[in-house]
C-alpha cells in the first residue's frame, strides 16, 4: 500500500515537471498545428495515388488538386521549415530531379548528388508522358519521411527562443524578393500570386504568435503595419504574375520590412548557429547593399591589417602588378591586357583573348574582374575557390600569362617592389617570407574595390532614386514571363540566391556559332565535376554591367544584347534544334513582343553601375636586371 | 679518459637541451625527410594561434602562459563547424578575419603541439 502510494507521489511530481519544462507555448502550438495540417494533407496526397489509376484522366486532375493543397499547407509553414533545415527541406520543395550542391562550406570537398523528392518533383513527373506510380508515390515518400526531422527536438528545439524567429523572418523577406513571386518552385504559373497571397496571410498567424510567446523581443508595430499593407498591396495587384508589379512590391514593402528586421536582429542580439546565416550581415539594411553577404576576402594574405594607410600601400602596389607585364612569361603581358580597364574589366573586342603564343585564341571569353568578389565559385566552372588562387592560376596558366617559377623573384628584382613587400611583410607575422601569396592579394585588393559601386536600377532601391519606366517595365517582366529571375536572382542577378551559400551552374545550350550548327563543345562544369547533369553547364554569371561587358556567354559567341535575348526567347540550344538531353532551361519559346525585348534590355542598361575606372600608371619599377625594363605598361598585346 | 667522459657530458647536454627545445610531437608513421614540410606548417599555425586566438584561450598560471590542449574531438568539431559552436567566433572571427587555410594551419598546430604536463 505505502509503495503504490510513494509510486503515485513520485508520478505526480514527474507529470509537474515535465510539464514545467515543455511549456506549451502558442509560438510552438502553432507550429505543430501547421506542421500536422501539412502533414495530413501529404499522407491523404500518398492514399490518392496509392488507390488509383493514373491513366485516368479524373484521378490524373484529383491528384494534382491533392499536390495543390498539400502546397497550400506547405506554404503555411514554409516560413519555419526552409530555415531549420535546408537540406531536408528540399526533399519536401526541391525544384530538380537531381541536384548537384556546391555549397560553400564543402569547398574543400566534392560537390555531392542528390536525388529530387516532393511536391515539385511529383507534379512535373506527374504531367510528364510515361508516370509510373511507384516512383510518383516514392516521390511523396520520401517528402512524409522529411517531416520527421521537422518534429525531431534538435529542430523544435530552436523554436524555445527569439533568436530563430527573426533570422526565418529574414530569409523569408529575401525570398519575397528572390523567389516567390518569379515561379521559382511553382511549376503552375497561374498559382503563383495566389499562392504568394495565402503565405503572406498564413505568416500573420505566426507573427501573432510569435508576438504572444516572446513578448520582451516584439515584432514592432511598425513592422505589422508595413507587412498588412504588403498585403493590401498583393490582393489588389491582378492574379498575372505577369501583370504583377514586382518592383513595387520590393521597392516598397519587402526592401523597408527587411531593413526593420535586420535593426531587431541587432537590437535584440540576435545569435545564430545556423550555417544559413553562415555569409549573411546583420547590419546591412537594404537588400541591395553589397554587403548583403560576404564571399570572397579581396584583402586575401593581408585580412587582418586594419590600418588605412598600409593598406592603402598595398593597393597602390597591387595598382603597378596589375598594368606590369613582369607577372608574364615574355614580359610583355599584364593582368590588363584582358581585363581592360577601359573597358569594364573584360575585352569588349574579341570572343576570346589571344593565347600567350599571341597566335591562337582561349577557349572562352574573358569575364569582367567586376563583381568577382560575390561568387563563392570562381571561373565559369567553378574550379577556383578564391580570388587568390585566380590570380595565381591566370598567371602560371602556360596559355595565358605564362609564368614560370621565378615570377616572385622577377619582381622582388625591383627595388620598388622589394621595399614595399619588406615593409608590408611585417603585417603578416605568420610568414617569414614574401610569398606568392603577397603579390596575389595586392592584385586581389586594387580591383576588388571596383566592384563597390552601384547601379541607378540599386539606388532606387537604396536611396529612391528615379528610375525610367521601361527600365520599371523590364524588370517585371525579368521577374516573370521572361524567366530570367528563376536563375539570374535578385539582388545578385546571378546563380546566388538566399541564403548566398552556393553558386548554381545551368545547361542553357550555348552553340558553338550564331548560326546555331553545333552546340558549343566546351564541358564547363563536368571538367570540375563529372556527371550526366553537368555536362556543358557553367556558372549563372551576374548581369551587372552585362550592356558594357559584350560579348557575351562562355565563349562570346554572341555580340549585342539582342542576340542574346533571341537565344533566350527561342529556349536556348534545344529551342534552336540542338540535341541537349540535360538543358536546365526551357526549350519553349517565352513569346516576347518586340516592345518587351526594348524593356528588358532597358532593365539590363539599368544595372550599369557607375564605376569609377581609374588611369594606368605612369611608370612601371625599375629593375635590377635591365633585360626587364624593357617592359611597357599594360604589356604589348 | 676524463676527455672522453667531457665529450659524452657534453653530447649529453646538447641532447637534453635540443630535447627542451622540441615542443611538438611529430606524426605517428611520418616519413623524417618531410620533417621541413611538417615544420613549416607547425610553425605558420603556431604564429596565427598566437595572433587569433592566444588572446582570449591562452592562460597565465604562475606568471607562465600556458597554451591550453584540446582534445582530438573538440578539432574535430572546430574544423568542420567552427563559426556555429561557439557565438564568439561566431561574431568575432569571421571569414573576413580567418580563411579556412589558416584555420588548417592552426587545428595542425594544435595538433601536434606537445601536450601540457597535468598538474600535480
Amino acid at each position: 500500500m505505502k509503495k503504490t502510494v510513494l509510486l503515485f507521489i513520485l508520478l505526480a511530481f514527474i507529470s509537474v515537471f515535465a510539464f514545467r519544462s515543455n511549456p506549451a507555448s502558442t509560438y510552438r502550438s502553432v507550429y505543430n498545428q501547421k506542421l500536422n495540417a501539412f502533414s495530413d494533407e501529404q499522407q491523404k496526397l500518398y492514399s490518392l495515388i496509392a488507390k488509383n489509376d493514373l491513366s485516368d484522366s479524373s484521378a490524373h486532375r484529383q491528384i494534382l488538386t491533392g499536390i495543390e493543397t498539400a502546397r497550400r499547407k506547405l506554404k503555411a509553414i514554409d516560413f519555419w521549415l526552409r530555415y531549420l533545415d535546408p537540406t531536408i527541406y528540399r526533399s519536401i520543395n526541391g525544384p530538380l530531379p537531381v541536384e548537384w550542391e556546391t555549397e560553400v562550406f564543402e569547398k574543400y570537398e566534392q560537390p555531392h548528388r542528390r536525388e529530387g523528392a516532393g511536391l515539385i518533383n511529383a507534379e512535373n513527373y506527374l504531367n510528364s508522358d510515361d508516370v509510373k506510380k511507384d516512383s510518383l508515390l516514392s516521390l511523396i515518400q520520401l517528402s512524409i519521411k522529411a517531416e520527421d526531422t521537422f518534429r525531431a527536438d534538435s529542430t523544435t528545439v530552436n523554436l524555445n527562443t527569439h533568436n530563430s524567429f527573426y533570422l526565418c523572418n529574414r530569409l523569408y523577406l529575401l525570398n519575397l524578393a528572390s523567389l516567390y513571386t518569379t515561379g521559382f518552385e511553382c511549376p503552375d504559373k497561374e498559382r503563383i500570386i495566389p499562392e504568394l497571397q495565402n503565405m503572406l496571410q498564413d505568416v500573420t498567424d505566426i507573427y501573432a504568435a510569435y508576438n504572444e510567446t516572446f513578448a520582451a523581443f516584439p515584432l514592432t508595430e511598425n513592422y505589422l503595419s508595413l507587412y498588412s499593407n504588403a498585403i493590401s498591396f498583393v490582393k489588389s495587384q491582378q492574379k498575372d504574375f505577369t501583370k504583377f508589379d514586382h518592383f513595387t512590391f520590393i521597392k516598397d514593402y519587402i526592401n523597408p520590412l527587411f531593413a526593420i528586421n535586420q535593426q531587431l536582429i541587432v537590437q535584440y542580439h540576435v545569435y545564430t548557429k545556423s550555417y544559413v546565416d553562415f555569409t549573411l550581415n546583420n547590419s546591412t539594411l537594404s537588400i541591395f547593399d553589397k554587403s548583403l553577404f560576404f564571399a570572397q576576402s579581396t584583402k586575401g594574405i593581408y585580412r587582418r591589417v586594419n590600418d588605412p594607410q598600409v593598406l592603402a600601400e598595398i593597393d597602390s602596389i597591387g595598382k603597378l602588378l596589375f598594368y606590369d607585364p613582369i607577372l608574364s612569361g615574355n614580359n610583355q603581358r599584364s593582368c590588363v591586357s584582358c581585363h581592360k580597364s577601359t573597358e569594364f574589366f573584360t575585352d569588349t573586342a574579341f570572343s576570346t583573348s589571344f593565347q600567350f603564343n599571341h597566335e591562337e585564341r582561349l577557349t572562352r571569353n574573358t569575364p569582367t574582374l567586376l563583381n568577382s568578389i560575390h561568387y563563392h565559385l570562381l571561373h565559369l566552372d567553378g574550379k577556383i575557390l578564391t580570388l587568390q588562387e585566380q590570380a595565381h592560376t591566370v598567371i602560371t596558366n602556360p596559355i595565358e600569362l605564362g609564368s614560370k617559377e621565378d615570377v616572385l623573384k622577377k619582381i622582388l628584382s625591383c627595388n620598388t617592389y622589394k621595399k614595399a613587400f619588406k615593409k608590408i611583410l611585417s603585417f603578416t607575422p605568420q610568414e617569414t617570407e614574401i610569398t606568392f601569396e603577397h603579390i596575389a592579394s595586392a592584385l586581389t585588393m586594387y580591383y576588388g574595390k571596383f566592384s563597390e559601386y552601384y547601379s541607378p536600377f540599386d539606388e532606387a532601391f537604396n536611396n529612391s532614386q528615379q528610375l525610367n519606366n521601361d527600365a520599371i517595365s523590364g524588370f517585371n517582366l525579368y521577374m516573370s514571363k521572361a524567366q530570367c529571375a528563376t536563375c539570374h536572382f535578385v539582388p545578385t542577378f546571378s546563380g546566388m540566391k538566399p541564403p548566398y551559400v552556393e553558386n548554381e551552374f545551368e545547361v542553357i545550350g550555348v552553340p558553338a556559332d550564331v548560326n546555331y550548327k553545333a552546340l558549343s563543345t566546351d564541358k564547363g562544369r563536368y571538367e570540375k565535376n563529372p556527371a550526366p547533369e553537368t555536362l556543358h553547364a557553367f556558372r549563372t554569371s551576374t548581369l551587372r554591367n552585362t550592356a558594357n561587358t559584350k560579348p557575351y556567354m562562355h565563349n562570346g559567341v554572341f555580340k549585342t544584347l539582342e542576340e542574346v535575348v533571341d537565344f533566350y526567347e527561342g529556349g536556348g540550344g534545344a529551342g534552336h534544334n540542338l540535341n541537349i538531353p540535360n538543358q536546365t532551361l526551357s526549350a519553349d519559346s517565352l513569346h516576347l513582343t518586340a516592345a518587351e525585348k526594348k524593356q528588358l534590355i532597358a532593365f539590363i542598361k539599368s544595372l550599369t553601375e557607375k564605376v569609377i575606372f581609374d588611369t594606368p600608371p605612369q611608370r612601371l619599377p625599375v629593375s635590377s636586371n635591365k633585360e626587364l625594363n624593357k617592359r611597357i605598361v599594360g604589356g604589348e598585346y | 679518459m676524463k676527455y672522453k667522459l667531457t665529450i659524452l657530458l657534453s653530447f649529453f647536454v646538447i641532447a637534453c637541451a635540443t630535447q627542451k627545445e622540441v615542443e611538438y610531437n611529430l606524426p605517428i608513421g611520418m616519413n623524417p625527410s618531410v620533417l621541413p614540410n611538417f615544420l613549416e606548417r607547425y610553425n605558420k599555425g603556431k604564429a596565427l594561434y598566437k595572433i587569433i586566438c592566444a588572446d582570449c584561450h591562452n592562460k597565465k598560471v604562475n606568471g607562465k602562459t600556458i597554451i591550453p590542449d584540446f582534445t582530438p574531438a573538440q578539432l574535430d568539431t572546430y574544423k568542420r563547424n567552427f563559426r556555429q559552436t561557439n557565438k564568439e567566433h561566431t561574431e568575432k572571427l569571421t571569414e573576413k578575419s580567418m580563411s579556412e587555410n589558416e584555420l588548417d594551419y592552426i587545428i595542425y598546430y594544435l595538433t601536434y603541439k606537445k601536450k601540457n604536463l597535468p598538474a600535480k
